[in-house]
């Protein structure tokens, strides 16, 4: 608030015709330390109990706003990790399979058997024939990437899992918050409004009765 | 008030009280720190009003003020705390002379307060220490709004006026 919109409110609130809502923003530019003399009467006369209930409120509105930020934050940050997850999930064992599938098709009994038992050419021959060397390679590099055969998985584990666990919670309380500081925001447009309004009809008062004391002092004479 | 009627009444209170300081610090304990001091102060403020006060309205501003005054409290315990290692930084709580200032201040105000005429000194803490609206007062008192508007408006003026004079302003 400018100076002179404070000087206002503390014409207002002398003529007895502040809200306790605008009290409330008066006690917080009152109490500033750099306020003038006369401010600072003014805060006596508003008292300890206007001004606590003015920083408690203010204190209350900072925090759902910071509480915002720090859940849209979050929001944020799960979306994206997920949409990566999701990503990488299709992509990567897509391109593995592409390398690894001709490979094994050459080779048609061992390719039908589960993981482990393609493994074990690896281990237990001491000098392998030319036939396990190219049989084992693709098979060691499917072992490496474990996503080939979670895939599937994974997309289960988002859907079921880690999905509700994201906006059910924090949505409504978002939305009531967001609602209540755009009600706060309009208010204090509203307050500030009012109390330009309240000021001009002041002027207008001072006037007719400034016109109203000349107009009898003429007559008198 | 009395002693049995603000003990029925601070039964009462307290669960209010205490949602106050919940709100504000998020942990029991602090709540019922809050809760204490609260019930404290406003057995003060009972012994001065009459039982037709909105005691209420009263709780939770005092219960907001002590929320506010136990933050600090505890904002400054950390600063002294950090100033005792440190040494460096200023203190920002008030220095002797402010102190003085302040109780002086605090003085002149309750001395204009007792040079009020009574009614005009009801409808003044009414509205300084419940926050009550005009409309609200107008309700209680049973005094037409223009009127309580006016008595207030009159209230302070005088009040300005005579603690500018004490303060040499």
């Amino acid at each position: 608030m400018t100076q002179l919109e404070v000087n206002r409110l503390i014409d207002k609130y002398m003529e007895g015709a502040t809200s306790p809502e605008e009290e409330r923003l008066l006690a917080i530019e009152v109490n500033r330390p750099d306020a003038p003399a006369e401010w600072k009467l003014v805060a006596e006369m508003l008292g300890e109990l206007t001004l606590g209930e003015a920083l408690y409120d203010r204190t209350m509105v900072e925090r759902k706003r910071i509480r915002i930020r720090h859940y849209v934050g979050w929001g944020v940050a799960v979306a994206a990790c997920l949409t990566l997850w999701l990503v990488l999930g299709k992509l990567v064992p897509e391109t593995s399979q592409q390398d690894t599938t001709p490979q094994i098709a050459q080779k048609p009994a061992p390719a039908a058997k589960p993981e482990e038992k393609e493994a074990t050419p690896v281990l237990t021959p001491a000098t392998p024939s030319e036939e396990q060397v190219a049989y084992t390679a693709p098979t060691k590099r499917m072992k490496h990437n474990p996503r080939r055969q979670a895939t599937p998985l994974m997309a289960e584990t988002i859907e079921t899992e880690v999905m509700p666990e994201l906006p059910q919670v924090s949505e409504e309380e978002l939305a009531q918050v967001e609602k209540d500081y755009q009600m706060w925001q309009l208010k204090q447009v509203i307050l500030m409004e009012k109390i330009e309004m309240d000021a001009a009809t002041m002027a207008l008062n001072k006037k007719y009765e400034a016109y109203l004391e000349e107009y009898s002092n003429c007559i008198e004479i | 008030m009395d002693k049995t009627t603000f003990e029925q009444t601070a039964a009462r209170l307290r669960p209010l009280i205490l949602r106050v300081g919940l709100d504000f610090f998020g942990s029991a304990d602090d709540a019922e720190d809050v809760a204490q001091e609260t019930l404290v102060q406003l057995w003060r403020y009972c012994q001065q009003l009459d039982e037709s006060r909105n005691v209420e309205a009263l709780a939770v501003r005092v219960a907001k003020n002590c929320c506010v005054n136990l933050k600090r409290r505890q904002h400054l315990t950390l600063v002294r705390a950090t100033d005792s290692m440190s040494e460096t930084s200023p203190s920002p709580h008030l220095s002797p002379h402010e102190e003085v200032e302040r109780q002086e201040s605090l003085q002149a105000m309750d001395e204009a307060l007792q040079q009020l005429q009574p009614r005009e000194r009801q409808l003044f803490e009414m509205r300084q220490e419940t926050g009550l609206s005009t409309e609200e007062i107008a309700q209680q008192t049973g005094i037409p709004k223009a009127s309580v508007q006016s008595m207030i408006a009159m209230a302070r003026k005088k009040l300005f006026n005579e603690m500018k004079r004490r303060m040499n302003l």
